[in-house]
């Protein structure tokens, strides 16, 4: 049988052959803890399946050939339908398998929730997901920042997430997982990279023709040019207009504001601004 | 007034015509669509006059009760969608390999009606009636049985399906379809953001197609649990029939969250409810909670019946008694069970607490270990047998190896620290076509092969057979592969155009494979056409070309109507082998009885035509139309409660003489040994066993 | 192959009988469902004990089915019958447990 050969050869060509092309997006090429504990997680689930499907890939050819109608030299027992001893391995090595995978999914799970902050004093960030574009205000430091999301690359990060008016869903592959955004709710996501250095972000849940444009820049920088960079920003812009999201949609947006308006995030967040329907 | 009869319903709407206002690339492939369905209908209309088939058509097909002629016809629905949900797979590949360097062939949009409608037919019109069409077919015949418990039920739900069907065909000429994904989640697909007809097609083609696989469900369940001929205890119950029986309790529960969601939706576009709408009180997440409370059994649904037809097609085929049958039974309700609790694994990523997605997580893993038996047990099931690869064996081995490919990638997606990372990309739409194609289609596609002699009198064209597999088992891979690792590079699902440079390669490869999957399926149109050419050297009157197991391959191929003459003896799981060793299998009967069959009946044409009206009129606000034609189907359906004359007796003498002559038949075969099962001396009976 | 006319004895209780039945489950049916929609309707009862009184009334809805239109009882049921009634308790359990377990603990994160 041919596809015996062909799938190991695939699978082998993308384990080797995917991580040798540059800048990567996914969390195989982890950038931060979350993603390589997901790496980490993935890589030993392949090894624990292997107990499952090796036999399976090693039997199946052998028993093909050995029992072809067409001179395999194997025996015939036709009414060979049970085997306690069979039927006891083919049910216990699975349970094992798989106990051994529960064990390690509830521990993992339970510590890379993404709500669990990742550091002490995190910095805290307000993400608007909106068409074609996203907002990320930094309450503590006055500023907004328009499809950029500037990063201390020495502390953790705490993204709060709300979604303007369709489901939206935030991830920078490369330093952690994703999680929903919401209109008329809030939801958390915590990120951290291991060091400086530029991720792409973006939505992966589809929201509509603008949905392959929502994407942002990740940028995580050293302590001391983070904070030059925030001056920087803060003495560039100008305050954040009341129509922010409508200008950005229609294409005379800035690249960073002001935040006068410091609770933009909670009135977008707030159920009631969504219940304009009819 | 008008307004009242023909809602929103315009002129520009039509396909043809938006073309002629805004003539561009996009709504020409658009209109050539639709002009492709028009011609298609018109040249079947063509065709049936000049034959002069209406008559036929009618009498023997549309108004049918006949279990077969119900599955055959189910079958034949679900290729006509397959080839337009396959042509719009092979667009949309298309698309995305030559987006980016221009903008590609169709607009977003447009490339956003066509996910939706593929995903929309593929699960709904193409899996759903091909699987619920094999089982019409070959359930009853496995038990002994002479039709399903609700002969006339069992039209209605085929015609709901057809009408569905129609509904989504007609979305193709008159305005759009939902741009929302077979998954159609608000706010999306709400009023405020989807205003037009699109999730309107969606929400009554997927209502009545649900409505259709509920009352089949309900028909099967029954008909298994009542309709076993005498010595059937469920467990001798040949595996399919278990199969069956599960998918049926799956598709009695899960399909009414279904409903009850699209009924929701529906009301909240157009009867001003908030039930997912979040200002007022609504809860958009709840959309999310229901539509997977179906989806997740659904995914079942379409996976079980699979499972059953591969245990025949290892036992058949490797000339032997299927391995550890208890363990697979056992299996098959462990899964139908465990498939309630696991549906939250579509939304790990929703944020709901890290202990509520560990417990499901966990519980989807523990469908692992059941799935896992099943692998063994039919690995087993092939040592000490004598194998032979026919077509519907290459689809079985080239399952159990893809199948483990799709395990390992269900197993990584079930645990939320993986699925945060790859959830919505395309990893995830290969792990589910991973699934779909070498799991549900192919073993549909090795079905047709194994029980096509048994509808139809003779074999399907073994050469060809192997060109649709030969075609299509490499399209997979090159189709599929790509896009496990598009997705762990960050490639999402939905996505009209990437412009990553990375991702070129990737998607010239999966548009080969598209390619040859249409090419495979293109073959088979060709096989069916050379079997039907050449089916005198094909034939197999006396019925049992495969050597087969199970009661179905009891009697002349075609089928008796009435499907036994008599009640088959059942002392084994493997029935008909039981009987073909005690010399029992051919014997003639001392007495005939007159034997009771429904007579046809135009209800159930009547009930689809009109609840596709219904559904078209609620789509296009038309509301009294709409509800002219809902009474109508009630009219209809009270009209026939007072038929009583709903039987036709076949007289005892008829019943004999069809008898006679199959034995004749058989007679005149003569027993072919299996290395010779594909030459014309295969007349339908198989050697004795040494 | 066996005929669907012939019923268990213990089901045949004659025509006169059976409608009767069918006549009493049409009423206590029909009354429930008013009773439902009057209490809500005229404002007799709201909140949190009108959340209690429907949920009563719809499972004694479903026992009158049961009673009236599917021929179950206690006393007399079939154990297939009762089996797949429990199964189906089960099933529906499963979904409405999970579903209020998943959407509270969204509820209380968002
Ligand atoms: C025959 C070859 C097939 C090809 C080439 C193909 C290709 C595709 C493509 C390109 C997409 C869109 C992926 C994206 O969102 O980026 C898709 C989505 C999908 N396909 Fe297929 N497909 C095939 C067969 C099937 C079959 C047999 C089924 C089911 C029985 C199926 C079910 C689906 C579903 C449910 C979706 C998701 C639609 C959505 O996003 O809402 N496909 N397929
Ligand atoms: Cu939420
Ligand atoms: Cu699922």
């Amino acid at each position: 049988m041919t596809p015996d050969r062909i799938l190991p050869t695939c699978l082998l060509f993308f384990a080797v052959g995917a991580p040798a092309a540059a800048q990567e997006q996914g969390f195989l090429w982890a950038a931060g803890p979350v993603a390589e504990a997901q790496r980490a997680h993935f890589v030993s689930i392949l090894w624990w399946m292997a107990v499952v499907t090796v036999p399976l890939l090693i039997g199946l050819p052998l028993i093909l050939w050995r029992y072809r109608l067409n001179g395999g030299g194997g025996r015939y027992r036709r009414d060979w339908g049970a085997s306690p001893l069979a039927e006891v391995a083919i049910w216990s090595v699975p349970v094992v398998v798989v106990g051994f995978l529960a064990w390690n999914l509830w521990h993992a799970t339970l510590s890379l929730d993404p709500y669990r902050p990742l550091g002490p004093d995190p910095l805290e960030v307000q993400a608007i997901a909106a068409e074609g574009h996203f907002l990320f205000l930094y309450p503590d430091e006055g500023i907004v920042t328009v499809d950029r999301l500037l990063l201390d690359a020495d502390r953790t990060a705490r993204l709060k997430l709300t979604s303007v008016d369709v489901l939206r869903s935030v991830m920078v592959p490369r330093l952690a997982g994703q999680i929903y955004a919401m209109p008329g709710m809030t939801t958390e996501l915590n990120l951290a990279a291991f060091a400086p250095g530029t991720y792409a972000g973006l939505n992966t849940q589809y929201s509509g023709p603008l949905f392959p444009e929502e994407r942002f820049e990740t940028e995580a920088l050293p302590e001391t040019n983070w904070h030059a960079r925030i001056e920087a920003t803060r003495d560039g812009a100008g305050p954040l207009p009341p129509d922010v999201l409508q200008r950005i949609a229609m294409g005379d947006g800035a690249e960073a504001y002001l935040a006068a308006d410091a609770d933009l995030f909670a009135r977008i967040a707030a159920p009631s601004s969504h219940g304009a329907h009819r | 007034m008008i307004g009242l009869f023909l809602g929103t319903l315009r002129w520009d709407d039509v396909t043809f015509v938006e073309f002629w206002r805004t003539p561009d690339l996009n709504n020409a492939i658009a209109a050539a669509a639709a002009g492709l369905l028009v011609l298609g209908v018109v040249a079947t209309l063509i065709l049936l006059t000049v034959r002069g088939w209406w008559r036929p058509l009618w009498r023997d097909w549309l108004t049918s009760l006949d279990h077969k002629k119900i599955g055959i016809m189910y079958v034949a629905l679900a290729l006509v969608m397959f080839a337009r949900a396959v042509a719009e797979a092979n667009v949309m590949r298309a698309h995305q390999a030559t987006a980016a360097l221009d903008a590609g062939l169709v607009a977003p949009d447009h490339f956003a009606e066509l996910f939706s409608t593929h995903g929309t037919i593929m699960i709904f019109l193409v899996a759903m009636p091909l699987l619920t069409g094999i089982m019409n077919f070959v359930m009853p015949l496995q038990i002994g049985a002479r039709d399903v418990s609700f002969p006339l039920l069992n039209a209605i739900s085929l015609m709901l399906t057809a009408a569905a069907a129609g509904l989504v065909m007609v979305s193709l000429v008159l305005g759009h379809f939902s741009t929302g994904g077979w998954s159609g989640y608000p706010p999306y697909t709400g009023a405020d953001i989807s205003p037009g007809e699109g999730p309107d097609y969606w929400i009554w083609a997927l209502t009545l197609s649900s409505i259709g696989s509920t009352l089949t469900g309900m028909n099967f369940a029954v008909t298994l649990y009542k309709r076993r001929v005498q010595g059937m205890h469920l467990f001798r119950m040949p595996l399919f029939c278990w199969t069956v029986l599960c998918t049926s309790i799956l598709m009695i529960f899960a399909m009414a969250p279904l409903t009850l969601a699209t009924l929701m939706l529906w009301l909240d576009r157009h009867a001003g409810f908030h039930f997912f709408t979040v200002g007022s009180g609504g809860d958009m997440m709840n959309f999310a909670n229901l539509f997977w409370l179906f989806g997740h059994p659904e995914v079942y649904i379409l996976i079980l019946p699979a499972f059953g037809v591969w245990s025949e097609v290892f036992s058949t085929f490797s000339g032997k008694r299927l391995f550890g049958y208890l363990s697979l039974v056992y299996a098959t309700m462990a899964i139908a069970v465990l498939s309630f609790t696991v549906w939250l694994h579509h939304f790990f990523t929703m944020g709901q607490s890290a202990n509520v997605n560990a417990a499901f997580g966990i519980a989807t893993m523990l469908i692992g270990v059941p799935t896992g038996v099943k692998v063994y047990d039919w690995l087993l099931t092939m040592m000490f047998g004598r194998v032979r690869l026919r077509v519907p064996m290459l689809f079985a081995n080239y399952f159990l190896v893809t199948f483990l490919l799709g395990g390992v990638t269900g197993v990584l997606l079930a645990n939320p620290t993986v699925d945060y990372g790859v959830h919505n990309s395309l990893f995830l739409v290969a792990h589910f076509h991973n699934m779909l194609i070498p799991g549900t289609l192919f073993a549909m596609l090795a079905a047709i092969h194994l029980w096509f002699p048994k509808a139809f009198g003779f074999r399907l064209h073994e050469g060809w057979g192997r060109a649709v597999f030969w075609l299509m088992a490499p399209g997979f891979l090159l189709a599929f592969m790509p896009l496990y690792a598009m997705g762990m590079m960050g490639g999402m699902r939905r996505t009209a155009y990437f412009s990553d440079p990375l991702f070129r390669p990737w998607l010239w490869a999966a548009e080969a494979g598209a390619v040859l999957i249409l090419a495979g399926f293109a073959a088979l149109v060709v096989q069916i056409v050379v079997s039907v050419r050449r089916r005198d050297a094909l034939a197999v009157p006396a019925g049992d070309p495969w050597d087969g197991r199970s009661l179905e391959w009891l009697g002349p191929a075609p089928a008796f109507e009435f499907n036994f003459a008599g009640e088959p003896k059942v002392e084994d799981v493997d029935a008909f082998t039981a009987l073909k060793a005690q010399g029992e299998a051919y014997r003639r009967q001392e007495t005939y009885e007159d034997i009771e069959m429904p007579r046809n009946s135009a209800v159930p044409v009547v009930i689809g035509a009109l609840a596709g009206l219904a559904a078209f009129a609620m789509v296009w606000q038309a509301w009294a139309t709409a509800a002219l034609a809902f009474a109508g189907v009630w009219a209809v359906v009270i009209g026939r409660s007072f038929v009583r004359d709903t039987e036709r007796t076949i007289p005892a003498a008829e019943v004999e003489a069809a008898h006679r002559a199959w034995l004749a038949d058989v007679a005149a075969a003569t027993p072919v040994h299996r290395r010779d099962e594909l030459t014309p001396e295969n007349r339908g009976l198989a050697e004795e066993p040494l | 192959m066996s005929d669907d006319h012939d019923l268990p004895r213990s089901e045949d209780v004659g025509e006169a009988a059976e409608r009767r039945q069918y006549i009493r489950g049409a009423v206590a049916t029909l009354a429930l469902t008013l009773a439902a929609f009057g209490l809500v309707g005229s404002g007799y009862v709201s909140g949190g004990t009108a959340l209690v009184v429907l949920c009563t009334l719809a499972i004694v809805q479903i026992a009158a089915h049961f009673r009236f239109f599917l021929h179950i009882d206690l006393a007399r049921s079939h154990r297939d019958d009762l089996q797949l009634i429990l199964f189906t308790a089960l099933i529906v359990a499963l979904m409405v447990g999970g579903t209020v377990w998943i959407l509270f603990d969204q509820h209380t994160r968002m």
